[in-house]
C-alpha cells in the first residue's frame, strides 16, 4: 500500500474558482471551458444584482419591439384558425377528421401526446434540476416552466374535443349525475384526466409561485413610476418637437395599471426575510411534488396504449420510454424558442450562455439515446417474444406502408441527436436550432407511428390507410398558434427569466464574496427590489 | 475562506482519510471464510441431495451470483454518472463508490460460479427434463418439441450465451480499470486532466453499460424462463442495481464516519444527499418494478402472465406482498422526513434493510423457477455466502487505500458542500 502525502495546498488551490479565460476561442463565450478545476461562470458580462434586474425587467419595460407586433399577429391569427377549426368539428361531428375504422383514432391523440411530451421539459428543468441542484436551470426554468404550461393548455384541448359529444365531456370527472353512471376507473384514459389535471396544476403553481418575487420586483418598478411625468406632442409632429406645437404632460395611465396588474399579482409580497424562507421552503415542497408528477404523467399517457392487448401497443418498457421521450422532445421545444428569443433580446446571452445551450444538446442527445435504446428493445423482444402478431406488427411499422413515418422517426430521433456528440455540432447555434426542430418533428412521428399500428385490424380485409384531412391538419397547426400566441403573451408581459433566482447563482449571492463585503452585508435581496 | 482552510487541513489530515494499517484484516478474513464456506456448504448440499435439491441450491446460489455482480456495477454506472455532470459535492465521496465499482472481479467470479456450477450439477445429476439446470433452454430433454424455442433458438445458443458474457465482462472490466487508474494515477500525480480524461471515458463507458446491463439481465435472468419476456427488464435490472450499490456505498461511509474517519468529507449535508439518492432510486425501483407488473397484469396475456402466476403461488406469494412492501413502502416512509434522512444511525439501517429487500427481490424473481418448490434451508446458505464473499471483499478493498480522491480538483467544492433547504 502506497501512502501518499494528502496535499492540503492542491485542496486549498481548488478550494477557489478559477476565472476562465474568456478571450480563449475555444471556449465560445467564456464559458465552454474542460479544465476540470474551473467552474465556467453561469452569468456574464460582469453584471451586479441592478443590471441583472435592470435588464430582465427592461425586457418587460421598454418599448414592444419591432418583431413582436407582426409575430402576434401571425400567431393569433393561426389560433384564430385552430379555433375555427375546433367550433367547426364540434358542429359538424368528428367525421370531418380523416377518422375511420380501423384507425379510429388519430391525429387527434398523437397532437395530444406530443404537446404533453413537450410539456415535460418545464418541470424537469425547476423541479429534477433544481433537486440535483443544477445551477445553470436558473437562467431558463421561468421560460421552460411557461412553455409546459402552454404545452399543457394545447394537450389538454384534444382529449376535450376528441370525445365526439363535446358536451358530454364533464363525464370524464367522478362527478355523480342522476343516473348514478360513474366514470370507468379501469380506463387508463380517466386516469389521464386525473394524472395531466394533477399536473397542469402542480405546474402552473410552482411557475406562479416561483415568479411572486419577480412580480414583486414588477410591482415596485411600476409603482415607482406612477407619479412619473411624460412630456410629449403629437404623434405627427416631427422630431425634436417645434416649440410652437403644444406638449401634454401626463403621468402614464399604464404605468398605473402596471402597478395593480403585478400588484395583484404579488400577493403582498414584500421581500422580507420571513417571506424568502416561506419561499424557500415552498419552492422545494413543489419540487419534490412535481419530481414525480414528471414521471407519473406521461406514464399514465403510456398507459393509454400499454395496457391494451394490441401487438406494438403493449409492452412493458413503454413508461420509461414515453418519459425519456418527453423529455426530450420538451428539451427540443426549449431550445426551439429559446435560441431566436436569445437573438432577439439584448442581454440575454448574458444568462443563456453557450454552455447552458450546450448542457441542453447534451440532455437531448442522452434522452434520444434512451428513446432508441426503447425502440431497439422493443423490436428485439418483438423477435425474442416470439408472438408472430407482435413481429408483424413491428415488421409492419418498419416495412409496411408507413415505413416513411417509421423511418423519419428514427432518424430524427435517434440519429439526429448523435451529432451533439461533436463539440462543432454543440456550439453552432443555428445548427442546434435546426436539429431542435428536427427533433420536434420526429417525436410527432414517433406518437403517428404507434397509431398507424391500427390500420393493420386483425383480419387483412380490415386493414385501412388513414389520411388526414384538412380539419386533422389546421387543427394542429391552430394548436401551434394557439401555444405561440400564449408564449408571445409571455414574453411581453411577465419576466422570461428568474431574476432572483439567477442572482442566487452569481458570485457576488455568496457571503465570501468581496463583492458582498464590498456593498455591506445583507444587499442581497434589497438589490433584488429595485 | 477561513471557513474552508480549517476544513481542509480536518479533512485531509492523515488519520482521517486512511484507515490503519491492516484494518478491517481480521474482518475481511472471516467474512471471506465464512462466505467461501457457505459457498462449499451449498454446493455439498446440493450435490448430496436430489435433482431438485441441486436445483434450489443453483437457484439460490444464482440469485446471490446476481447480486454480487450487479452492486459493483451499479457503482460503476453511478461513477460514470457522477463524472458525467461534474458533479461537485460528491468528490470526497467517489472513492467508496470506486472501491464498491473495483469489486468487479469478484461480481464476475461469481457469474462464471453459476455456469460453472451448473455444469457440476447436469453433469452429477441424471439428464432428463429435470435435470438440475439454471437455463433450461440449455437441457436437450427440456426444450424437446418446444416451439418457442424453434423459435428463439438463434438467441439461446452456447455460443452466443457465452461469447456475450465474455464481452460483457471485457467492457465491464475495461472501463471499471479504467476509472480507477484515472482516480488512483491523480492521487499520486495531481493531474486534474484525469478527471476530464475520466469524464470522456464516461461519455463513451454509459451507452455500453446501458446495453450490457440490459442484455445481461435478459441473458441471466430473463431466460431462466425463456418463454417468458419484458421490455423492462434490463430497466428493472439496472434500477435494482442502483438501488444496491447506493446502499452499499452509503453504508460504508456511514460505518467510516462511526469509526471516527471522513471528518468534513462525509457530513451530515453529504449524508443528506445521498439519502435522497437512495430515497430517488427506490421509488425508481419501485416505479420500474410496478410499471412491469401492472402492465401484464392488467393485459393478462397468457404468455406473459405465467411469469407473474407462478411467483404468486405457495410461498412465493408471501414475497410478492413483503417485496413491495420492504423495498419501497417501508422505506418511503423511513426516509421522507429530513431529519432522519440526515441521521446516520437511521440511514444505516436503511441501508441494511434495503440491502436485504435487494436480495429478496432478485430471491423472488429468480428462485420461484424452481416449479413446485418450497423454501429451503439451502436458500439462506446460498444467498448469503456470496454476500459475505463481496462484503469481505470489500473491507479488504476500502481499507487498502486513502479514503477520498486526494487530489481531485473539486475536492474543495465538496468539502463546503451544504444543502440551503
Amino acid at each position: 500500500m502506497t501512502v501518499f502525502q494528502p496535499d492540503r495546498e492542491f485542496a486549498l488551490g481548488r478550494a477557489r474558482p478559477r476565472t476562465p479565460d474568456a478571450h480563449d476561442p475555444s471556449t465560445v463565450d467564456g464559458t465552454l471551458i474542460d479544465d476540470p478545476g474551473v467552474r465556467a461562470p453561469l452569468v456574464l458580462g460582469n453584471r451586479d444584482f441592478r443590471s441583472v434586474t435592470a435588464t430582465i425587467c427592461g425586457w418587460i419595460e421598454d418599448k414592444t419591439p419591432k418583431w413582436w407586433f407582426p409575430a402576434f399577429f401571425i400567431a393569433a391569427n393561426v389560433a384564430g384558425l385552430g379555433t375555427v377549426m375546433i367550433l367547426y368539428l364540434i358542429i359538424t361531428g368528428v367525421g370531418v377528421w380523416g377518422l375511420q375504422i380501423p384507425v379510429a383514432w388519430s391525429w387527434d391523440i398523437t397532437n395530444f401526446v406530443w404537446w404533453v411530451g413537450i410539456g415535460h421539459a418545464g418541470t424537469l428543468i425547476s423541479a429534477i434540476l433544481c433537486l440535483f441542484k443544477q445551477k445553470w436551470r436558473t437562467s431558463i426554468n421561468r421560460f421552460a416552466e411557461a412553455m409546459t404550461i402552454f404545452a399543457v393548455i394545447c394537450a389538454g384541448t384534444f382529449p376535450g374535443i376528441h370525445v365526439g359529444r363535446v358536451w358530454m365531456a364533464w363525464m370524464l370527472f367522478p362527478i355523480p349525475n342522476y343516473n348514478w353512471i360513474w366514470p370507468n376507473f379501469r380506463s387508463p384514459l380517466l386516469w389521464d384526466v386525473f394524472a395531466v389535471g394533477t399536473y397542469f396544476t402542480i405546474s402552473l403553481l410552482f411557475w406562479y409561485m416561483g415568479m411572486i418575487p419577480d412580480l414583486a420586483t414588477m410591482r415596485d418598478r411600476a409603482t415607482a413610476r406612477i407619479d412619473e411625468k411624460v412630456t410629449f406632442g403629437p404623434l405627427w409632429a416631427p422630431h425634436p418637437l417645434p416649440g410652437f406645437i403644444k406638449r401634454l404632460t401626463i403621468t402614464l395611465p399604464a404605468n398605473r395599471i402596471a402597478a395593480y396588474f403585478y400588484g395583484i399579482l404579488a400577493m403582498g409580497w414584500r421581500m422580507s426575510s420571513r417571506h424568502w424562507w416561506n419561499y424557500e421552503k415552498a419552492y422545494i415542497l413543489l419540487a419534490g411534488m412535481s419530481t414525480p408528477l414528471v414521471l407519473s404523467v406521461h406514464s399514465v399517457v403510456s398507459f393509454d396504449f400499454a395496457v391494451s392487448i394490441l401487438p406494438g401497443w403493449h409492452t412493458t418498457i413503454f413508461p420509461p420510454y414515453f418519459v425519456a421521450g418527453a423529455i426530450f422532445s420538451g428539451f427540443a421545444m426549449v431550445l426551439t424558442l429559446l435560441i431566436p428569443a436569445r437573438a432577439l433580446y439584448p442581454g440575454m446571452k448574458d444568462f443563456v450562455t453557450a454552455r447552458t445551450i450546450e448542457n441542453m444538446c447534451k440532455i437531448i442527445t442522452v434522452t434520444g439515446s434512451m428513446v432508441g435504446f426503447a425502440y431497439m428493445m422493443e423490436f428485439f423482444i418483438a423477435w425474442y417474444g416470439a408472438n408472430p402478431n407482435e413481429k408483424e406488427a413491428f415488421l409492419i411499422r418498419a416495412f409496411g406502408p408507413y415505413w416513411w413515418a417509421y423511418w423519419i422517426m428514427v432518424t430524427c430521433n435517434v440519429v439526429s441527436p448523435q451529432v451533439f456528440w461533436f463539440k462543432w455540432a454543440r456550439t453552432s447555434i443555428p445548427f442546434i436550432f435546426l436539429i431542435s426542430i428536427v427533433v420536434n418533428i420526429g417525436m410527432w412521428f414517433e406518437r403517428y407511428v404507434i397509431l398507424t399500428t391500427l390500420s393493420h385490424d386483425f383480419l387483412t380485409s380490415s386493414w385501412g390507410y388513414f389520411s388526414p384531412t384538412w380539419v386533422d391538419i389546421f387543427t394542429f397547426v391552430g394548436s401551434l398558434g394557439i401555444f405561440t400566441t400564449l408564449f408571445l403573451l409571455f414574453m411581453r408581459f411577465l419576466p422570461m427569466l428568474a431574476i432572483s433566482e439567477v442572482k442566487n447563482v452569481m458570485p457576488q449571492a455568496d457571503p465570501h464574496h468581496p463583492m458582498y463585503h464590498g456593498h455591506g452585508h445583507g444587499n442581497g435581496h434589497q438589490n433584488g427590489g429595485h | 475562506m477561513s471557513h474552508s482552510h480549517a476544513h481542509a487541513d480536518l479533512a485531509l489530515a492523515p488519520d482521517n482519510v486512511y484507515l490503519s494499517d491492516n484494518a478491517g484484516r481480521s474482518l475481511w478474513m472471516g467474512l471471506g471464510a465464512v462466505g467461501l464456506g457457505l459457498v462449499a456448504v451449498t454446493v455439498l448440499g446440493g450435490i448430496t441431495g436430489d435433482a431438485k435439491t441441486a436445483s434450489i441450491a443453483l437457484h439460490a446460489y444464482h440469485t446471490a451470483a446476481m447480486y454480487v455482480m450487479g452492486i459493483p456495477l451499479g457503482a460503476m454506472g453511478v461513477v460514470m454518472i457522477l463524472h458525467q455532470v461534474n458533479a461537485g459535492w460528491s468528490a470526497t465521496l467517489r472513492r467508496q463508490f470506486e472501491n464498491v465499482m473495483r469489486l468487479m472481479p469478484v461480481g464476475i467470479a461469481a457469474i462464471i460460479g453459476s455456469f460453472v456450477l451448473q455444469a457440476v450439477f447436469v453433469r452429477v445429476f441424471p439428464a432428463g427434463e429435470k435435470a438440475p439446470y439454471l437455463w433450461n433452454w440449455m437441457n436437450p430433454a427440456y426444450i424437446d418439441g418446444d416451439p418457442l424455442y424453434a423459435a428463439k433458438w438463434p438467441y439461446l445458443t452456447l455460443w452466443r450465451f457465452y461469447g456475450c458474457a465474455l464481452l460483457y465482462f471485457a467492457i465491464w472490466m475495461g472501463l471499471s480499470s479504467a476509472l480507477w487508474n484515472y482516480s488512483t494515477r491523480q492521487d499520486a500525480d495531481g493531474d486534474r486532466w484525469h478527471t476530464a480524461r475520466a469524464r470522456k471515458l464516461s461519455a463513451v463507458g454509459l451507452p455500453l453499460f446501458a446495453f450490457t446491463t440490459a442484455f445481461a439481465a435478459f441473458d441471466w435472468v430473463m431466460t431462466l424462463d425463456f418463454h417468458w419476456f419484458s421490455t423492462m427488464f434490463g430497466v428493472w435490472y439496472f434500477a435494482g442495481n442502483m438501488v444496491g450499490c447506493l446502499a452499499t456505498t452509503l453504508l460504508v461511509l456511514v460505518l467510516l464516519r462511526s469509526f471516527g474517519r471522513l471528518h468534513v468529507c462525509f457530513t451530515d449535508e453529504h449524508l443528506h444527499d445521498m439519502s435522497k439518492l437512495l430515497f430517488g432510486f427506490t421509488v425508481f425501483w419501485a416505479y420500474i418494478s410496478f410499471s412491469q407488473y401492472f402492465l401484464i397484469w392488467y393485459a393478462m396475456i397468457p404468455e406473459e402472465t405465467l411469469f407473474f402466476i407462478v411467483r404468486r403461488e405457495g410461498v412465493w406469494n408471501y414475497l410478492a406482498w413483503g417485496v413491495p412492501i420492504g423495498h419501497f413502502i417501508v422505506p418511503f416512509i423511513l426516509l421522507l422526513p429530513r431529519p432522519w434522512r440526515r441521521k446516520r444511525g437511521v440511514v444505516g439501517l436503511m441501508c441494511v434493510w434495503l440491502l436485504a429487500m435487494h436480495a429478496l427481490d432478485y430471491f423472488w424473481f429468480i428462485r420461484p423457477e424452481v416449479k413446485g418448490s418450497g423454501l429451503h434451508w439451502l436458500d439462506a446458505v446460498g444467498v448469503v455466502g456470496p454476500i459475505l464473499v463481496l462484503a469481505g471483499a470489500l473491507v479488504r478493498q476500502v481499507a487498502s487505500g486513502p479514503l477520498v480522491p486526494l487530489k481531485d480538483p473539486r475536492l474543495g467544492e465538496a468539502l463546503g458542500h451544504t444543502n440551503t433547504i
